[in-house]
């Protein structure tokens, strides 16, 4: 793998942190993140190789960047709760790497996606995050150890689905159309 | 300006007056999102529009991916992921520009989980009644009887809706 590329990785993941005030809930919201945003520009698809994975689609560059960075050794870290921030050094890359892009219409373009995914995608537990994934994009669902439990199983569907309706993350019509799903 | 497809179709068939729409194109330029563009486009009154200047297409590709998880097929064929995800991205831009929302859930979904946003949509009933009181384009009587033709049309809306646009026609 190249540096280029890893750095470039690493520095997709300071700007997916430094997007958004707070800590992304836990590393399988910032892999989903950074799969959506994949969806969203799929110029980045080469980049990131997200694959089929056992719990959902899975990029090993973005795993290995956030567990042994190479390049920004010390710009982001895992909480004992799980959840990953940017450390004082890596809020410092983000605002010299905002500030190197300022005019640069693609990366700011970049930073209002990756807001627009956070402000959304934060919100799901790790079990709505993963039962989305796979009822949305479910050329991932093979290899998959949970999708049984998640989707299959009818009585765990159905909790799912009226707690992301409660929570108003779904519309009402996408929650009749996950329990039509439920009843097939 | 940008609209899904409820909106131009409300117009084309659901009142058939498009005369109505080209009146509001006239002063307006609207955005058009290609699966908005592809579901008017079906339209047997199409043609009353398709040629016209102010309607410009977006030509974006997977516009509205980021949030398709959370909608239904049948929203996302009205192009709601779309056009929130068009206005977030003007939004964002520092160049907000109002959007034309009807249906509920996707409303609902913008109040909730981008409420920055919430500001800037507008339902076709409120934006015509401001056709009359804020930009001036349509007369008192004219943008009434519109808003009645609209609530007797198979459009849906709710008739507290339409009393409140109503009234404020009246009281302006």
């Amino acid at each position: 793998m190249s540096e280029d590329i890893l750095r470039i990785v690493e520095e997709y993941i300071v700007s997916l942190l430094g997007s958004k005030e707070g800590s992304c809930p836990t590393i399988w919201h910032l892999q989903k993140e950074l799969f959506i945003f994949v969806k969203m520009n799929p110029k980045a698809k080469e980049l990131f190789n997200f694959v089929k994975h056992y719990e959902g689609p899975y990029s090993q560059i973005v795993q290995d960047s956030l567990k042994e960075p190479m390049y920004y050794e010390d710009a982001f870290e895992t909480k004992q709760n799980g959840e990953i921030c940017l450390t004082d050094e890596g809020k410092k890359i983000f605002v010299d790497l905002r500030n190197k892009y300022a005019h640069d219409e693609k990366f700011i373009r970049l930073l209002h996606s990756f807001k627009l995914i956070r402000d959304i995608y934060d919100k799901l537990t790790k079990e709505e995050l993963l039962f989305l994934i796979y009822v949305t994009y479910p050329e991932y669902v093979e290899l998959s150890s949970i999708y049984d439990r998640l989707v299959k199983d009818k009585e765990k569907r159905m909790q799912l689905s009226e707690s992301l309706l409660k929570k108003g993350l779904i519309t009402a019509d996408r929650y009749k159309e996950l329990i039509m799903l439920v009843a097939e | 300006m940008l609209a899904d497809s409820t909106f131009y179709l409300c117009f084309l068939d659901d009142i058939e007056q498009p005369e109505v729409l080209k009146r509001l194109l006239d002063s307006f330029t609207f955005l058009m999102t290609p699966i908005v563009y592809n579901e008017v486009s079906k339209s047997r009154n199409f043609k009353h529009i398709k040629l016209n200047p102010k309607i410009v297409l977006v030509r974006k590709e997977n516009l509205g991916e980021a949030l398709r998880p959370f909608f239904s097929r049948k929203e996302i064929e009205k192009g709601e992921t779309e056009v929130i995800e068009l206005a977030y991205q003007f939004y964002a831009d520092n160049d907000p520009k109002v959007f034309i929302m009807d249906e509920e859930g996707p409303r609902f979904f913008v109040f909730r989980n981008l409420p920055y946003l919430a500001r800037l949509m507008i339902g076709t009933v409120g934006f015509l009644g401001k056709c009359y009181y804020k930009y001036a384009i349509l007369g008192k009587s004219e943008a009434s009887t519109i808003v009645l033709v609209i609530s007797k049309s198979k459009f849906r809306v709710s008739a507290e809706v339409i009393s409140e646009v109503l009234s404020k026609i009246e009281n302006r």
